[in-house]
């Protein structure tokens, strides 16, 4: 999942912004109906307006883009959820139970779940889903779900899956898209599944109503949502704003009053009276770097890249400081940061620069950075800058983003990218992508092979209960040991989910991977 | 002389055909001669952009999946689920095929149908455009016809200082003063946004008239300067003067005589920028938060959702053509002569 962090564009749309924004305060908006939910909507009340980017598709098997998850949330509802801090819980499911083996595992649903089209969500409904999720041809999850091997409807409201291999992540798997469940009725003929990605039905906490593409969707409260006590809002709209100068004036004209903002925008909102939600996402910046081609097979060469870099300069630079330094791939305050990689590159130019000198580049060293992003080429720039001081001549070499895929992962070419990646519902799947020998993010070239002692660090945290003691600590371990044995990742920065909105709002949940709305009130 | 002509030649003698008959007959041809040359030309440049999309290096199976799902195997199963395992020429072929039947396909990302997001958007686009236009014509019109009546005074020299000052400006530009003097000062209308017509007439007017206004400035200035140019040699004719000294009114003169033969230019000009218009409502969409074609054109062809490019330049393609068509037999019909067939 590429990361969308909010773009940050600067001068020439300055004006316009300002004049929009003016105009668009004096012009107000429209909010959707609201008489056909009024009765079901037992004290809930107001409407959220939410800028956001609308989905990719709302059928969640189809959706090729990972940041669609916090949309396809408002529709569907998963067999479990994540809380706050990322760690799976009830959702669908109450309650979930290994076998000793640690390769089937059995979950609870709660009874009488339905979907909004009146049938019934029960286990053999989940089975229907997962069997989709990997058969369906253009499946975008099919991977994902390949470890569960058999769907075993036992009752109603129990079903065991049969894994093909010790894998206690599975409860992180099925809080995301792979365990969002859509209504069976709604894909049970080929002309269904074709009008999911633009009319969903699922069990989520809302319901959609209307969706235009490129512009804004409309949902109303859903009575029948397994947490809807915790739903207080009885009318939500998300509305896709293209032109990051135009959402503040979304804003202050009440078009919308939750909005995604970017770092340096953040004193302009604070400034026109809006609240400000700085909440700590896994979106991570990163550098991907070869290490085994020349000259960064050489390890002092990628250590005295990441001395080199002032990750605390980027912050403040590309996120106006609203961000952390980081030295992996996981925040602060997940499970799986290890606290022993705190610092573990501290900005060190001059460190940097006897590490280049002992490997042979005393007198400067010439390399390319690729990047396939044009919201990076400011982040490029800035490395570029850093890398000189120390004597690395960086040229900047940019690449259409649609060939990024098929270059940096498929077929390996690229020797150094900007590049950033976004929280996966599970962790040590983030680590699979990332260093295992068939993560896709393991540019490391086709030939190359993860340490032994990495391999064996991430097999081993899947066979470790995720309630068991060991559990952190065996996670950290992965973490700590992927990050130094293989530094194909050279980590820069967390991006939070910066959201500026109304006083009128309350009750925002700082969710670490999946944005939710239980307990949010709208005022007035 | 041929053999047919002398034929056609005395049918015409024996009873010639009304000039209806004769106009309608023209207007045939040109609207055939039109579709002969509309169809070679979407041939054409869907199959370049075919190609172009093939040698792009692109690969849509493998960006749809991206960072976590992207594996080879992966990549071949979508690949054939979107028909991409096929050589070009089937593809362009299978693709063709379908267009022909009225089926554009769905987007490689979206699944929408293409003819589905096409026809969610044209009436947004369409309804600028078309705004823009009529916008165009009324205020270039009118500024063009009295800056050549009253040439060399303080108007005409007003209506040239101004006209270019607008052909400088980009409709961007013109779009965010127009924000600032009529939704912020005046609070006339809003400042972004778009409702369709089925959501009231007025409203559906309201939102649309300051895209409009904001693309037509441009086209109203190009108009003006036209039409002043041609109507200010007309007017110096000989048949002109020899109208006004037979008494002829001097209105009369002017619409019927004068302008009619010195419109024909500024008609050229509407006829070239209602596809400029079209494409000038990316910027307008921009500025003004509307889902219109533009958007979509610019992020199906940055991901190479091949699909809904073929499908924008089938509609695109097609509507320059059509609109080139009914520019020039509006301009046979204004040329027209005694016998009903332009000169």
């Amino acid at each position: 999942m590429r990361i969308r962090p909010r773009a940050v564009r600067k001068g020439v749309m300055l004006a316009a912004a300002l004049a929009v924004s003016l105009a668009a305060a004096a012009c107000g908006s429209s909010s959707p109906t609201t008489s056909s939910a009024a009765l079901a909507n037992a004290g809930a009340s107001g409407t959220l307006n939410w800028e956001w980017e609308l989905p990719t598709s709302w059928d969640p098997v189809t959706s090729s883009a990972g940041w669609d998850m916090h949309v396809l949330g408002l529709v569907y509802a998963s067999i479990t959820t994540l809380d706050p801090a990322g760690n799976p819980g009830p959702g669908l499911a109450t309650s979930w139970t290994y076998a000793p083996s640690g390769r089937s595992v059995t979950f609870t649903l709660r009874p009488g779940l339905k979907f909004t089209d009146g049938t019934p969500l029960d286990a053999q409904s989940v089975k229907e889903n997962i069997d989709r999720g990997q058969t369906q041809q253009n499946s975008t999850v099919a991977s994902e779900l390949a470890i569960i091997s058999k769907v075993v409807v036992n009752s109603p409201t129990s079903f065991t899956l049969d894994l093909s291999q010790v894998d206690y992540q599975l409860p992180y798997l099925l809080a995301g898209k792979d365990g969002m469940m859509v209504s069976p009725k709604a894909f049970a003929a080929a002309a269904d599944v074709s009008s999911l990605p633009t009319q969903p039905v699922g069990a989520g906490p809302f319901k959609l109503t209307s969706y235009v593409p490129d512009s804004h969707a409309n949902l109303v409260r859903n009575p029948g949502y397994w947490d809807a006590s915790q739903i207080h809002i009885a009318n939500f709209t998300v509305q896709d704003i293209t032109q990051p100068e135009q959402i503040l004036a979304a804003l202050e004209s009440g078009q919308v009053n939750v909005a995604y903002i970017a770092g340096n925008q953040v004193a302009a909102a604070k400034a026109a009276g809006f609240k400000i939600a700085v909440i700590p996402s896994e979106v991570v910046n990163e550098l991907d770097i070869q290490t085994t081609t020349a000259p960064f097979n050489n390890p002092e060469v990628v250590e005295a890249i990441n001395y080199a870099i002032d990750r605390q300069a980027i912050v403040q630079v590309q996120a106006s400081g609203y961000g952390s330094v980081a030295y992996q791939p996981f925040p602060q305050g997940f499970v799986g940061y290890s606290p022993q990689l705190a610092n573990l590159y501290p900005y060190n130019p001059a460190k940097a620069k006897q590490l280049l000198a002992e490997a042979g580049y005393a007198h400067g060293l010439k390399i390319t950075l690729t990047n396939d992003s044009p919201a990076d080429t400011s982040l490029a720039e800035q490395i570029q800058g850093q890398l000189a001081q120390v004597g690395i001549t960086a040229s900047i070499k940019d690449i259409p983003s649609d060939t990024a895929t098929q270059f940096l992962y498929l077929q390996k070419t690229i020797p150094f990218a900007v590049d950033g990646t976004a929280g996966r519902a599970s962790p040590v799947e983030m680590l699979d992508v990332l260093y295992s020998q068939q993560g896709l993010m393991n540019v490391d070239g086709k030939a190359a092979t993860t340490s032994a002692a990495v391999s064996q660090a991430l097999s081993q945290v899947l066979t470790v209960p995720l309630d068991s003691p060991g559990y952190p600590s065996a996670l950290q371990n992965a973490v700590a040991m992927a990050v130094q044995d293989d530094p194909i990742h050279i980590w820069l920065y967390t991006n939070p989910r910066i959201f500026a909105y109304s006083p009128t709002v309350t009750g925002i949940p700082f969710d670490l991977v999946q944005q939710r709305w239980e307990g949010v009130r709208v005022a007035g | 002389m041929t053999v047919a002509s002398l034929t056609r030649g005395t049918a015409g003698a024996a009873g010639a055909p009304p000039p209806w008959l004769r106009r309608g007959r023209v207007a045939l041809a040109r609207i055939g001669g039109g579709l002969a040359v509309l169809v070679p030309i979407v041939f054409l440049s869907t199959f370049i952009t075919f190609c172009l999309g093939a040698l792009s290096n692109s690969n849509p199976a493998a960006t749809i999946l991206g960072q976590d799902a992207a594996t080879p195997a992966a990549v071949a199963r979508l690949d054939q689920a979107l028909g991409l395992n096929h050589p070009l020429m089937v593809q362009y072929w299978n693709w063709l095929v379908q267009a022909v039947h009225g089926n554009l396909g769905r987007s490689y990302f979206t699944q929408i149908p293409v003819s589905q997001s096409i026809g969610q958007r044209l009436p947004v686009d369409l309804s600028i455009a078309i705004l823009a236009v009529i916008l165009a014509v009324l205020i270039g019109g009118t500024a063009g016809t009295v800056a050549a009546i009253r040439r060399g005074g303080w108007f005409d020299r007003g209506v040239t200082a101004v006209c270019s000052a607008v052909s400088t400006l980009p409709a961007f530009v013109v779009g965010i003063i127009l924000v600032v003097l009529f939704a912020v000062s005046v609070h006339l209308f809003p400042a972004n946004g778009y409702v369709g017509p089925s959501a009231g007439l007025g409203d559906w007017l309201s939102h649309i008239f300051l895209p409009s206004l904001a693309l037509s400035l441009g086209v109203a200035a190009d108009i003006a300067r036209q039409l002043r140019t041609s109507l200010v040699q007309v007017l110096e004719q000989n048949y002109i003067v020899g109208a006004r000294v037979r008494g002829l009114p001097y209105r009369r003169i002017l619409v019927r005589h004068a302008l009619r033969n010195a419109s024909g230019p500024a008609l050229v000009i509407v006829g070239n920028d209602f596809p400029l218009l079209l494409a000038g409502a990316v910027a307008a969409e921009a500025v003004f938060s509307l889902p219109g074609l533009g958007q979509l054109l610019l992020e199906s062809a940055q991901t190479r959702d091949i699909p809904v490019v073929q499908g924008l330049l089938l509609v695109i393609s097609t509507f320059v053509i059509v609109v080139n068509l009914v520019v020039n037999t509006t301009l046979n019909w204004l040329y027209r002569t005694g016998d009903g067939v332009s000169t």
